[in-house]
């Protein structure tokens, strides 16, 4: 199928509505990037999930858009409920709030380098990574506090510090999970997992500020020039999995039950209120919670081996949270559509939020300047943090990128690359890699990414977000 | 145990209910990894119309083997195999799946009570002596020395033959950022064990494992469930039995694919990253392109893709 996209601007293309589209679609993207959009289906994606019910606004694609399964990936949908509006597990993806986190320390670059190899295999003894490996045992105890609570549920154990849930998304806990809706074989695999890295595209990086875009809002978050900080790239592991996986036949059904007529299976929903749509929502949020526990105790584990490693002990790190934000969710927000405001659905499948300064969904610290919105490029080059600016929630439900966006399969960087070649090429560059298998090396290589810095140019440029530091890698841990 | 010296054992199998041909594959890994045996290999798989009252029709095929073990030891082994390939765990004896036979053992004749070597109806059967032969072409009946190439020859019934290496042509799907394959199978319970084969060949390469442990695997699913929701969800339990217990895969066995429940095993061994050439995880089935059909052709054909 040929999608008609018309420009706008220079970031900016209308997908018009055609056939059973409810909505136009709209895509964020520069020449260069748009270019690419041709060559994978995800623009048909955009257009298949304008068809589903009580969509409003646009669909929306953001810059690093490419082929999802259901939803694309960098998609954003707000669905109404007083129009009929659903909740699709493919618009939040199996890895349910996979995300990224951002600390600061008080290291030196130097320090980092001097000790480097040490400090990498530091990190990686320190946070198992690759095909469900992880056997601390947590209680079910403790897995219902962390599914129900969230990051709170750390605070007593002295894992996190209280003033550290205004610098996560929802606090750290995101309202109403159900617990009862997990089921016991997706409690299994969470038990086992949590506190794990897991495969594919998720990462440690230990990472220096190379270039500062916005001085006053880079003090604020505590980003100086030559600082070392920690980037965590994980989700809700298993647990996730089981509780997108279990329920995506039962919204088959319940699809059909409604007659909602689906150009592919993977968009199965449920209207907002039914509850199929309360069952999901209330899994969904547990397994959010879970993500944000995840993220929160690999972190701890692996600033404390970082001060060892680095010879300043394991709570000489310096650490601070910057912030922590999930891109693959669905949640209640309210948001202004033509003049009115309503409470919404709000899809974000590789997407992040993005919320302007002032917003009062910040915490104090953060207000004034805008919500931190962390874009991880690829292994290679380097990553960078901006902040919210208003023109995102006046045209995407608050919201931005999310990373650099694949551009080569999988296999087809197998095909041009080796384990070898790449991690020569990295050590070139001064970046220590450690990866549990060599086809995590060579499927994660640098050139299978976009230049996140395309991706990033066009989210400043519409006005969505705007650059406030770049980092680049030192030490990268891959699952 | 009585010690022997090591010797060539063709063991025939059979099959015809169920995935037949995963089933008999899965028969030759767990006989490779049970029999105390180097050197094993398979023949092509035979298929044979059935006589008598209408059933489907008998897929056949031959193990050769080296071993030390006794033939009486042997056949109890093979019992096991046909024990843990022939019904489910906790169920009485369901339907037979799988027999496999003692058919010949190199320069060796045993008649007892509970085993007759070679195979009494062998000379007179032509599903047996043509995989036999494949393997092993010299071989002759050591009671009178009769070469049994002779003995087919003189055996009427040409069989239609599937050489064993041409089943599951399993080809990668590209995705951008995820992974898939498109399967094709005999019929729709063969299918739902190459998919499941495919599947973990995404996790490990399972030339790399040994198929040491059955994990029965059992999964409801509705009467009027699509055959693509059929597959997810017998995708997504195996997805599962391999991410939570562990499991590195090695075959994958449908025993019944039934209305209204599809039931079978899955072996392999525990995860070792060690030995196992690991490729990665899979996090999820996605439903996103997912099909599973009759192809025009009169088999089956499978397109999944992953979320890894």
């Amino acid at each position: 199928m040929k999608v008609p996209l018309e420009q706008l601007d220079e970031v900016r293309w209308r997908l018009p509505r055609t056939g059973a589209m409810r909505v136009e679609g709209r895509v964020y993207a520069d020449e260069a990037l748009r270019a690419q959009l041709a060559k994978d289906p995800c623009l048909e994606q955009v257009a298949a999930v304008a068809t589903l019910p009580g969509i409003v606004g646009a669909s929306l694609g953001m810059p690093d858009l490419h082929w999802g399964y259901g939803f694309p990936i960098g998609g954003v949908a707000a669905f109404d409920p007083a129009q009929g509006g659903i909740v699709s597990p493919g618009g939040v993806g199996f890895d349910i709030n996979c995300g990224v986190r951002l600390h600061t320390t008080t290291l030196e670059a130097d320090a980092v380098l001097r000790a480097q190899a040490e400090i990498a295999d530091a990190l990686q003894r320190a946070v198992p990574a690759g095909v469900g490996v992880g056997r601390e045992g947590y209680t079910p105890e403790e897995l219902e506090a962390y599914l129900t609570d969230g990051v709170r549920a750390l605070v007593d154990p002295g894992v996190v510090a209280p003033e550290d849930l205004d610098a996560i998304e929802d606090g750290g806990r995101l309202e109403g999970a159900a617990p009862s809706h997990v089921s016991d074989r997706a409690r299994d695999r969470g038990r086992q997992q949590l506190g794990t890295l897991g495969s594919g595209n998720h990462f440690l990086e230990l990472g220096r500020v190379d270039e500062i875009y916005d001085a006053p809002a880079a003090e604020a978050f505590g980003l100086a020039l030559g600082g070392v900080t920690l980037l965590v790239h994980s989700g809700s592991r298993g647990l996730g999995h089981a509780v997108c996986e279990e329920l995506l036949p039962m919204m088959v059904k319940t699809s059909r039950r409604h007659g909602i007529a689906l150009p592919d299976k993977q968009l199965a929903c449920a209207p907002l209120g039914s509850p199929e749509a309360e069952r999901y929502l209330g899994a969904m949020a547990a397994a959010a919670n879970y993500a944000y526990v995840n993220r929160a105790l690999m972190a701890y584990k692996a600033l404390r081996a970082l001060g060892l490693a680095a010879g300043v002990g394991r709570n000489g790190h310096g650490g601070r949270l910057l912030y922590d934000v999930c891109h693959n969710i669905a949640k209640w927000e309210e948001h202004t559509v033509d003049g009115v405001k309503k409470r919404l659905c709000v899809h974000r499948k590789g997407a992040t939020r993005a919320l302007g300064p002032g917003h009062e969904a910040l915490g104090e610290a953060l207000r004034p300047w805008g919500q931190p919105v962390l874009i991880p490029g690829d292994m290679g080059r380097y990553s960078y943090v901006l902040r919210g600016a208003p023109g995102a929630l006046a045209e995407t439900f608050g919201s931005a990128c999310h990373g650099a966006g694949r551009l080569l399969a999988r296999g087809e960087a197998r095909k041009r690359a080796t384990g070898s070649g790449v991690l020569k090429a990295l050590r070139e560059k001064g970046i220590a890699l450690r990866a549990a298998s060599v086809s995590a090396v060579v499927e994660e290589m640098p050139e299978a990414y976009k230049d996140v810095a395309d991706v990033v140019s066009v989210v400043e440029r519409a006005g969505l977000a705007t650059r406030v530091a770049r980092l680049t890698p030192l030490v990268v841990v891959k699952g | 145990m009585r010690e022997v010296e090591p010797r060539e054992v063709v063991l025939g199998l059979g099959s015809n209910l169920g995935g037949r041909e995963a089933l008999l594959r899965a028969a030759w890994a767990l006989l490779g990894a049970r029999c105390e045996a180097e050197d094993v290999r398979a023949s092509s798989v035979y298929q044979t119309l059935p006589m008598g009252p209408p059933q489907p029709g008998y897929l056949n095929a031959a193990v050769a083997l080296r071993t030390a073990l006794p033939l009486d030891a042997l056949l109890s082994r093979c019992r096991a195999v046909e024990g843990a390939l022939g019904r489910a765990r906790g169920e009485r004896w369901g339907p037979r799946t799988l027999d496999v036979d003692v058919l010949w053992s190199d320069g060796e004749v045993v008649q007892g009570p509970s085993l007759t070597v070679p195979h009494p109806g062998l000379r007179a059967r032509a599903f047996a002596l043509e995989p036999l032969l494949e393997l092993c072409p010299g071989a002759v009946d050591p009671t009178d020395g009769a070469p049994l190439a002779r003995v087919l020859r003189d055996t009427a019934g040409i069989l239609a033959r599937a050489p064993w290496r041409e089943r599951f042509p399993t080809e990668e799907l590209c995705h951008t950022a995820d992974e898939g394959f498109v399967t094709r199978a005999r019929d729709r319970a063969d299918l739902l064990s190459a998919a499941c084969e495919a599947l973990g060949a995404l996790i490990v390469e399972p030339d790399s494992v040994r198929a040491e442990a059955v994990v029965p695997l059992a999964v409801t699913v509705d009467e009027d469930a699509e055959d693509d929701e059929r597959l997810f969800a017998w995708l997504a339990e195996a997805l599962h039995a391999l991410d939570a217990g562990r499991l590195a895969l090695a075959r994958c066995a449908v025993l019944e694919d039934g209305p209204g429940a599809v039931r079978g095993v899955l072996l392999g061994e525990p995860l070792d990253e060690d030995r196992h050439r690991v490729r990665g995880a899979v996090k999820a089935i996605t439903f996103h392109g997912l099909e599973a059909r009759p192809t025009p052709e009169g088999g089956w054909q499978a397109r999944v893709i992953v979320d890894v």
